[in-house]
């Protein structure tokens, strides 16, 4: 008799395969290391030419629209700032993470495309809402549906039929995918980066993306999040599958502050550095 | 009095009541006239409408636009706009916007 399906099941059978590598916890704690330079950041940074490279493309692209080029390592993290570099060395590294997933199992352009435009959005928004380290909010938008990536890559069929199901019935496939399964992909995703140790509030914000305001520590995260995946689905800028605009929560769209009437400047913020990081990341 | 959005707003316009950005941080007191660089402020904070003196006529973009296009196409972007928002509240100032920003661009491709 099979086992059933459970969302530590996915999540274990792809712990070995899908593992953040050595080198971003070695950052990680450089970071954090209150005796570590600069330059020891750019040495340990330096031992990926790749993530170097994004890193650096990231900092002269419209992200930042800094006034003058910048071309070394170290001046970047200067630019970014150390605690948010470790964020984007993080959303790079799990891009390239996944860069040979099978192409039949899933779309992963129009999977990190919707992903990159929640993330960029997150990010908008929380410069407008002045927070410390918008780079966390474009980390947390890129990662959420993470878990549903994971249910792509063991269960493609199983997924594949929910979404044609969802189309069908007018579904939220979040919704269907905890009718089918007991569980959704933002319970997948949050046991996915619980195994990887990355910071409980992403983690946290990811698992309740669908219901913000059941996050007591970071409903203000989550609530970003959720407006956030609102916005990528509307402007349909790539899709992990959903094919529906989900229904906002009005308690997260009323923590948020923000008026209608600065939709139009944060799409026009959105379109700016969409196709830049999407050039970035993607290619 | 009259609220005006930023795109709208011609420099030398007093503002009647202070412009502030959404942590409540004063950016322009009421009284002052809005120049080129406190165009620039508003928009880096994310403000993008303000309270003006007088009652300046406003006319939507979207009007302006979408008059001009075919019935038949519009409605037919319409529907397929409004098919992706079949599960959302259609009237909700924040989908109203998406919504009228999609319809635009989907428009704009067509004509383009």
């Amino acid at each position: 008799m099979n086992m059933p399906i459970t969302a530590q099941s996915l999540v274990n059978n792809v712990s070995q395969l899908y593992s953040l590598p050595h080198f971003y916890s070695r950052l990680n704690e450089a970071i954090h290391d209150p005796f570590s330079e600069l330059q020891d950041l750019a040495n340990i940074l330096s031992d990926d030419a790749v993530i170097c490279a994004r890193i650096l493309k990231l900092a002269n692209s419209a992200m930042y629209s800094f006034p003058s080029k910048i071309d070394t390592i170290s001046r970047a993290i200067t630019i970014i700032g150390t605690k948010q570099l470790g964020d984007l060395v993080l959303a790079t590294g799990v891009i390239e993470l996944f860069r040979n997933v099978p192409k039949e199992a899933v779309d992963m352009d129009s999977f990190w495309r919707h992903s990159i435009a929640t993330g960029i959005c997150a990010r908008v928004i929380s410069t407008y809402q002045r927070e410390d380290n918008v780079e966390r909010f474009y980390l947390m938008g890129l990662l959420h549906d993470i878990g549903r990536l994971i249910m792509f890559i063991q269960i493609p069929e199983q997924i594949n039929e929910h979404i044609q199901f969802c189309k069908k019935n007018n579904i939220l496939l979040h919704i269907q995918e905890k009718q089918g399964f007991g569980f959704d992909h933002s319970d997948v995703g949050q046991l996915l980066l619980k195994s990887w140790n990355i910071p409980q509030s992403i983690e946290e914000t990811v698992g309740n993306q669908h219901h913000p305001q059941a996050c007591t520590k970071f409903s203000k995260e989550a609530s970003v999040i959720h407006f956030s995946d609102v916005v990528a689905n509307a402007l349909q800028l790539g899709s992990s599958g959903e094919s529906f605009v989900p229904p906002l929560n009005e308690q997260a769209w009323l923590s948020l502050k923000l008026k209608s009437s600065q939709i139009p400047s944060i799409i026009d913020h959105i379109e700016k550095q969409y196709d830049d990081v999407i050039e970035i990341f993607l290619s | 009095m009259t609220t005006i959005k930023l795109k709208h707003i011609e420099l030398g316009a007093i503002l009647s009541e202070d412009a502030k950005d959404v942590d409540g941080r004063l950016l322009l007191s009421a009284g002052s006239a809005v120049q080129e660089k406190h165009l620039k402020i508003f928009k880096t904070w994310g403000v993008t409408e303000v309270s003006i003196v007088g009652d300046e006529p406003q006319e939507e973009e979207i009007e302006i636009v979408l008059s001009d296009v075919d019935p038949q196409l519009l409605s037919q972007i319409e529907l397929d706009i409004d098919k992706s928002f079949i599960l959302s509240n259609k009237e909700h100032p924040a989908n109203r916007e998406l919504r009228d920003y999609m319809i635009i661009k989907k428009v704009k491709e067509q004509l383009s």
